[in-house]
């Protein structure tokens, strides 16, 4: 009887679920259009005493203040840019929610009345939504179930609440210093962010959808399909949805799984269910620091689809907040995102008022506190009335948060005013943590406007070289404080220092083309001494009709704290979608070099052969050694040499990316030390930069080792997302 | 007309400055090979026809082998077929042994009066030959040309001269 009973209960249990869920699929919301004193983050606006789908929250989406067109620096396009900002949203709340006698750290002040309102974690998990306008995002809401109405506008106003600034570097993280050897970069521990990479779930019916996991390596659980690995102490994950193609509606589920290491079995910890709203973020709760720290954690995602329009392929990517300490020493590297010395400038002739810098990649590993920009541009405009007036310049991350605000003089040359827009900032991590929710990359928009209100006639942008974005980023996803020997992950290959570059390459032209550059340099397997450090040099020039050519030439100046004498690439290859391809001449250049071996020998005796030589001998001779390419190691002193390649001119580049595996035997001679490695410059296709980016490589001596604590390397790269990936020749 | 091919031969080289880093470096080469020989074969005697189509062929597969690849044999054979020409034009002046002693002791003089242009440069003639064909650095073709045709020029002058004292 009590059996029963208890199952009747259940059934009544789940029957009022029921209900409840299907009451509040069609809540009616009151939306609102709301100017804030304070910019909205991970922590996001309930109100206390709702009742609806998400719970006592207000749902948040960003609708953008401002649309205009812009122009992208180097390409020259002319783009829509729109410009949100996290002070400007629509909030989105239960029609008729009174407000409790609860306190609250806010007020939204409505046209409906005056809300209490508190900020924490989202207690229906969608932390936010961002829509092209306020129609877009009644859509959506409608599409999703409910029955939005827009009530006005509205304002969320904190007492006390500050202009928001810029974080400032702490103390404890930069120990710059300039002797060789000595510890660079941020120490002790660390607040990571890294990525999840999904592929994209194309909905053909109703029902559940598993989301896949980007790259080759597949599911991280032997006995759950599509899981990703998330690792060992995750503070928080964050997905990103992006519906493409049509539209849809229902659910996002996330599984939230505890990795057995051993066997790599897995057992669930969480399932929680999201409503399906496109560019919306999802907070997984499942995902936390208890649940992570001490075994590593997997997330699954699904899309149970009830209704959908068109074809639509459903995106999911995630952002995670790790913690991790830096142990040893070797565990972190730069990142430098630039704009390259010596160009001419962008012709732009033309009204605007903004001005698109980047994209960069936002790579994984992002060290919070330790994210800074400088942007140096000098703007040439015409003036008015044969006057320069101040020109005011804004700053926008993203084209969502505005840094900073300044007003630059002109200097009037007798044909342009000339405005040096020259800024450095102090950024905090959360753009960084938005946009790799949502696979995306870094950039600012510049907004440009005279003191008297109008818009600049712009004639030309010269981008002076200068660090656009720099950090500090954590090497791998691998975390190194377990006790006296370090996690044996770190035995395996990983991408240290990442070097990113931009140049416009023609003059003004109707289709200018520009130059997009890629270094990393990082450590090999310990087991492979002879490819110790691996250097990936990518470039392509694009120009403004689309086409796109290799660069012809790339050379990397490497210094380390050891002696680099008798360092020399062993090995050489391209990168190619279909895997990785010995960098030699073709057949018939390589044969006809070794037949040129023997005429030269025939040659020699006249005089013809030897270095000293004929035009004729000298052209054939550099002709064919240059068809097929070359590339090399020139040491410059003990600590400091160049890693040179010149493309062959006979076509026979198959890819923008080269790989080399250089061998330093110093660094088998001390084993049992990392070693300290410094990017001091690089130049692709002609154009330079000097990133002077730091790196390091674990130490080679395998006792120092302990067991792999992880089993899958998720700060993806180009597809390289297996721990088993070495480089071989 | 020798005079004309020299200036003819240093200004093509200054197209260097311009050539994509791609095929057309082998039609620049291929070009530079053909008024090399047909300046040479001025320095020996009047260019007729046959001359022009010889010099022609011999630098004709020089030009197109970044489009066909088995052409790159070539780059390998050229400087052996062009000294075998060289010293055929050379016989109908001055007979086989005489014609093959012009075309050597041309050769070696100029690479001498050469090693005298790059000490007096202080190294520039080793530097422009150590850059080689390079894709950035352009300077050197220019210079490497005009250093070897004048020097060529005033070597063969010199040997003619010689033949002259000492055969006729």
């Amino acid at each position: 009887m009590l059996f029963l009973a208890d199952r009747g209960l259940t059934a009544a249990l789940i029957l009022a679920l029921l209900l409840a869920y299907a009451s509040h699929a069609s809540d009616r919301l009151y939306v609102y259009l709301v100017e804030s004193d304070v910019e909205l983050e991970d922590l996001v606006p309930h109100v206390p005493g709702a009742r609806w789908a998400l719970g006592e929250q207000a749902l948040v989406i960003y609708v953008p203040r401002d649309v205009g067109v812009g122009v992208v620096l180097f390409t020259n396009e002319t783009v829509e840019v729109p410009i949100y900002d996290r002070r400007y949203f629509l909030l989105a709340v239960p029609a008729g929610a009174r407000p409790s006698n609860m306190g609250g750290d806010a007020v939204l002040r409505t046209p409906d009345g005056v809300l209490p309102v508190v900020f924490r974690k989202p207690d229906g998990g969608v932390v936010d939504m961002a829509a092209r306008s306020v129609e877009e995002a009644l859509e959506a809401l409608r599409r999703a179930g409910y029955q939005p109405e827009y009530r006005g506008r509205g304002r969320l106003e904190k007492p006390g609440a500050q202009p928001r600034r810029p974080e400032n570097v702490s103390a404890g993280q930069a120990q710059i210093s300039n002797g060789i050897g000595v510890l660079y970069g941020p120490s002790g521990t660390l607040d990571v962010y890294g990525g999840i990479y999904f592929k994209p779930v194309r909905i053909t019916s109703r029902g559940v959808f598993d989301v896949p996991v980007h790259g080759s390596a597949g599911s991280v659980c032997v006995d759950v399909p599509n899981a990703a690995y998330v690792g060992y102490k995750a503070r928080s994950l964050v997905v990103g949805v992006l519906i493409l193609g049509g539209s849809a509606s229902g659910e996002l589920i996330a599984e939230v799984y505890q990795i057995h290491p051993g066997t790599r079995t897995c057992t669930l910890v969480g399932r929680r269910s999201y409503p399906l709203l496109n560019k919306s973020r999802v907070w997984v709760s499942g995902v936390n620091e208890a649940a992570s720290a001490g075994m590593p954690l997997a997330v699954r995602l699904r899309v149970n689809a009830t209704s959908y329009t068109g074809s639509p392929r459903v995106g999911a990517n995630a952002s995670v907040l790790y913690t991790r300490v830096r142990a040893w020493g070797f565990e972190v590297a730069e990142m430098v995102y630039s704009i390259a010395e010596g160009q001419s400038g962008t012709s732009i002739s033309r009204r605007t008022d903004r001005l698109v810098v980047g994209p960069y990649t936002a790579f994984d590993g992002l060290v919070a506190g330790t994210f800074r920009s400088t942007v140096n541009l000098t703007v040439s405009t015409d003036p008015i009335s044969g006057t320069c007036p101040d020109l005011q310049v804004s700053f926008i991350l993203n084209a969502r948060w505005t840094v900073s605000t300044k007003t630059y003089p002109g200097a009037y040359d007798g044909l342009v005013c000339i405005y040096r827009v020259a800024s450095s900032f102090n950024l905090d991590h959360s753009e960084y943590a938005y946009a790799k929710s949502f696979g995306g990359g870094l950039f600012w928009v510049l907004t440009l406007r005279f003191s008297n209100g109008q818009a600049p006639y712009v004639r030309s942008v010269v981008p002076n070289p200068s660090d656009v974005f720099r950090s500090w980023r954590w090497a791998e996803q691998w975390k190194s404080d377990c006790g006296s020997v370090i996690d044996g992950s770190w035995k395996h290959p990983f991408t240290s220092a990442v070097l990113e570059m931009y140049a416009s390459v023609t003059e003004p032209a109707p289709a200018p083309s520009v130059l997009h550059g890629l270094v990393t340099v990082g450590a090999n397997y310990i087991g492979d001494s002879l490819n110790r450090l691996i250097v990936t040099i990518s470039g392509r020039r694009v120009s403004g009709t689309g086409s796109a050519a290799y660069i012809d030439r790339a050379e990397v100046y490497l210094r380390l704290n050891k002696t680099v004498q008798g360092s020399e690439i062993k090995s050489a290859n391209y990168l190619t979608p279909s895997g990785i391809v010995t960098v030699q001449p073709p057949q018939w250049v390589e044969f006809a070099q070794r037949i040129k071996e023997a005429a030269d020998f025939i040659l020699g005796l006249p005089g013809l052969g030897g270095r000293l030589q004929t035009l004729l001998s000298f052209l054939t001779g550099h002709g064919l050694q240059s068809a097929g390419g070359s590339y090399g190691i020139s040491v410059i002193n003990n600590y400091n040499m160049k890693l040179w390649w010149i493309a062959p001119w006979g076509g026979f580049t198959v890819s923008d990316t080269l790989i080399f595996g250089i061998r330093i035997p110093s660094t088998e001679i001390s084993p049992s030390s990392s070693t300290w490695f410094q990017v001091t410059r690089y130049c692709l296709g002609g154009y330079c930069y000097t990133p002077n980016a730091v790196g390091y490589l674990q130490p080679t001596d395998g006792t120092r080792y302990g067991i792999e604590a992880e089993l899958a390397k998720t700060w993806m790269f180009r597809e390289m997302t297996s721990p088993e990936a070495t480089y071989k020749n | 007309m020798r005079v004309v091919l020299l200036i003819i031969l240093i200004l093509f080289s200054i197209l260097w400055l311009i050539v994509p880093w791609d095929w057309r470096v082998g039609l620049f080469v291929g070009g530079l090979a053909f008024l090399w020989l047909l300046f040479f074969t001025s320095l020996i005697s009047r260019v007729g026809r046959r001359h022009l189509a010889a010099a022609l062929l011999l630098s004709f597969p020089l030009m197109f082998a970044g489009v066909f690849q088995p052409l790159f044999l070539w780059y390998a054979l050229a400087p052996l077929a062009a000294f075998v020409w060289l010293v055929y034009v050379a016989r109908e002046r001055y007979g086989w042994l005489y014609g093959f002693l012009f075309v050597v002791l041309t050769l070696w003089l100029h690479i001498v009066l050469q090693i005298a242009a790059d000490v007096a440069s202080g190294g520039l003639l080793t530097k422009a030959y150590g850059v080689g064909l390079h894709p950035h650095e352009r300077w050197n073709i220019p210079v490497i040309v005009v250093a070897d045709a004048a020097t060529l020029y005033a070597s063969a002058e010199l040997i003619k001269l010689l033949f002259r004292r000492f055969r006729w």
